[in-house]
């Protein structure tokens, strides 16, 4: 590993490099493919659903690849994607505020959720996912109680314009632009911030960090808020895509931004991975579930497809693929030294 | 006054006593009181919580995490509902712990062999499960066996569901002085003082991933009778719920320690809030707010007990330190 960092190598082969294009080729493959199963599809209409839905998970797993860096797991974006959505929806519908107050008052309760999920984790270092799945069932519970005895609230019309497909812009639908711009702005923030290398730091030696003087606790804390916020911004884009804001909305939202994360070949709490795979990953994975959609199977496969794609990028991705020789060597080198 | 703070300081206890405070409240309000078949309806509901709960127990004690346990009990419970009906009861169900053990055994090796993230295996396992369950049944249905409803939700002179912790208790507290059941406290203690004992560490991991497949596919059993059809999304619940049931019994889940008693206080607790909440007049959605604020208090509460005990202990080896240098000084200047 040493090695790899020392030598200058063509930036073409790292595997920052490679990855991505592999998984991309993978989805560009696996769509031809899909014509077996339905006769239209590589088509443009396909190739901007695919584009479309990649963007949610895009964004979802942005957060969640963060967290996971860092060796968390957050478990509360659903209750996130729910909670931000509502507050949209019924900050235009209801309560007649204008979209842009709703938009900022539900990104504002995305910030206050991560930064309490934050805190209780890095202060009392309890386990991430525990958490914000207590806190994933306090959302969903504000969430009814906003939307107690009524039908689930619209999405203001600026919102589906945008998000759904429907707006386009030199005949190209705006969710494509924005997919473009959370891979720009995902790399910047994940692989080019003071940030984002600070996460990095903490993910794969923490005792390093915290020696070095880094802001740990802050660090941590924020690795969460910017998981929240990307869940919030998330629900404004489902809120959009589905046109009301159900409480179930980012249900089936949350297992394929783990997946692409993994798949992308983040490996938890190492501090390796990098957001161009995620992000290629993404395309892939929704490539997959398009295909799989147009075949008719029934509703669990999708599950199970999630499951094993999961194994495998975990087995493929594997650290220390030399288990078998190296069951001892660190306590060993221990000894040594 | 050590007594009190050590009676406090326990889990069990701690979960004995909110459960008890809720009970009272739950008893005060109900309109006409408790009577037995209100007690039955509420232990019947907590069995399969416990149960599982016990297992993820048994997990967490090592150490490790399993989020499969939603997935092993709806597979469980469609099986249950959809097929075997004219194969003996008896046979249904252990065909169905074997089926829970071989999940279990399956997560152990990848988690084990594999070298993987428990976390990430066991929400494999669970969302691969799930969707299983829901090929099998897209819609809830089926029926569940009537021998086997009477013989889990039935009460007699004492409710069977009772009869049935008392005997999970009896049997974790013989497990526990098993060699099984030491290793697993051990290994999540510090497993490499039990790997130079010459211990297989491997082996307890996977045992106890297995033996906890074998109490979630038990839980799918008792869900089973207790709602008496399938139900594919049935198990979506239990994936809080075990963990609040598990933070509320107050295993910490740093590993090392835990009790399965405290965790079905936990799992009864978990149970008697809705009812409790809806006596006293609380809605629905207030309910799920109460569960969520509980578990982060409960958890709380074990990290800070978790890391005040940690710094004692690291206290208390820098005193030893200091007296050990202190030796070696005096030594140094005999010779």
């Amino acid at each position: 590993m040493s090695a790899d960092v020392v030598t200058k190598r063509n930036p073409l082969q790292s595997p920052g490099f490679i990855r991505p294009v592999v998984l991309v080729a993978l989805a560009v493959a696996v769509l031809f493919v899909g014509r077996i199963f339905s006769e239209g599809l590589p088509s443009w209409i396909a190739v901007q659903a695919i584009v479309t839905q990649s963007l949610f998970v895009a964004v979802l797993a942005f957060g969640q690849g963060m967290v996971m860096l860092i060796g968390g797991l957050d478990l509360s974006i659903p209750g996130v994607i729910a909670i931000s959505a509502t507050i949209v929806a019924l900050g235009t519908s209801v309560w007649e505020w204008p979209t842009l107050v709703a938009v900022i008052a539900a990104l504002l309760a995305s910030i206050v959720v991560g930064l309490v999920n934050g805190f209780l984790i890095a202060r009392f270092q309890i386990p991430a996912f525990i958490i914000t799945l207590a806190m994933g069932g306090i959302l969903t519970g504000l969430g009814i109680g906003l939307t107690f005895a009524r039908k689930a609230p619209a999405a203001p019309q600026v919102v589906v314009d945008l998000f759904s497909g429907i707006g386009k812009l030199f005949g190209v639908g705006f969710p494509i632009f924005f997919f473009l711009l959370v891979g720009a702005a995902g790399y910047l923030i994940q692989m080019k911030s003071v940030f984002g290398r600070q996460a990095y730091l903490l993910g794969s030696s923490p005792g390093t960090a915290r020696i070095s003087g880094q802001p740990i606790l802050r660090v941590e804390i924020l690795v969460y808020v910017v998981s929240a916020l990307a869940a919030g911004i998330g629900g404004i884009m489902l809120l959009g895509f589905s046109g009301n804001a159900q409480l179930s909305l980012g249900d089936e939202w949350l297992m394929p931004a783990i997946a692409a994360v993994l798949v992308g070949g983040t490996v938890i709490g190492s501090g390796m991975g990098f957001w161009q795979s995620t992000f290629a990953a993404t395309v892939l994975l929704t490539t997959i579930i398009v295909v799989i959609q147009a075949t008719g199977f029934p509703e669990g496969v999708k599950n199970i497809l999630y499951g094993v794609i999961i194994l495998v990028a975990l087995l493929l991705t594997r650290p220390d693929r030399r288990w078998r020789l190296g069951k001892s060597r660190v306590p060993q080198q221990a000894l040594e030294g | 006054m050590e007594l009190i703070r050590r009676t406090a300081g326990n889990g069990s206890v701690r979960a004995a006593l909110i459960l008890l405070v809720f009970l009272a409240i739950w008893a005060r309000f109900q309109v006409g009181g408790l009577n037995g078949s209100i007690i039955n309806g509420w232990l019947v509901l907590s069995l399969p919580l416990a149960t599982a709960s016990i297992g993820v127990t048994l997990v967490i004690i090592t150490r490790q995490f399993d989020l499969s346990a939603a997935g092993v009990i709806a597979l469980t419970n469609v099986i249950m509902a959809t097929s075997f009906k004219e194969m003996n009861l008896w046979l249904v169900v252990v065909l169905m712990l074997v089926l829970g053990g071989l999940i279990g055994l399956t997560n152990g090796l990848f988690v084990v062999f594999g070298k993987l993230p428990a976390i990430a295996v066991t929400l494999a396992t669970l969302i691969i499960l799930e969707g299983l369950a829901l090929i099998l049944l897209i819609r809830p249905g089926g029926s569940i066996s009537p021998d086997l409803i009477s013989m889990v939700t039935g009460s007699s002179v004492v409710p069977r569901p009772l009869v049935i912790l008392v005997l999970l208790v009896v049997l974790w507290l013989i497990f526990k002085r098993t060699k099984l059941g030491i290793f697993m406290f051990a290994v999540g203690q510090d497993e490499e003082a039990l790997r130079l004992s010459g211990v297989s560490i491997p082996k307890i991991r996977i045992a106890v991933f297995t033996l906890a497949g074998i109490l979630y596919a038990l839980a799918g059993v008792f869900l089973s009778a207790a709602i008496q059809s399938g139900d594919a999304t049935i198990g979506e619940a239990y994936l809080l719920q075990t963990f609040a049931a598990i933070a509320i019994g107050g295993t910490a889940f740093i590993g090392g320690s835990g009790s399965a008693i405290g965790t079905i206080f936990g799992a009864l607790t978990i149970t008697v809030i809705p009812k409790m909440l809806f006596v006293v007049g609380i809605s629905d959605w207030s309910q799920r707010i109460f569960t969520g604020v509980l578990i982060i208090l409960a958890v709380l509460v074990g990290a800070v007990s978790a890391m005040r005990q940690r710094t004692r202990l690291q206290a208390r080896a820098g005193e030893m330190e200091q007296t050990e240098a202190h030796l070696i000084e005096q030594e140094g200047g005999g010779r």
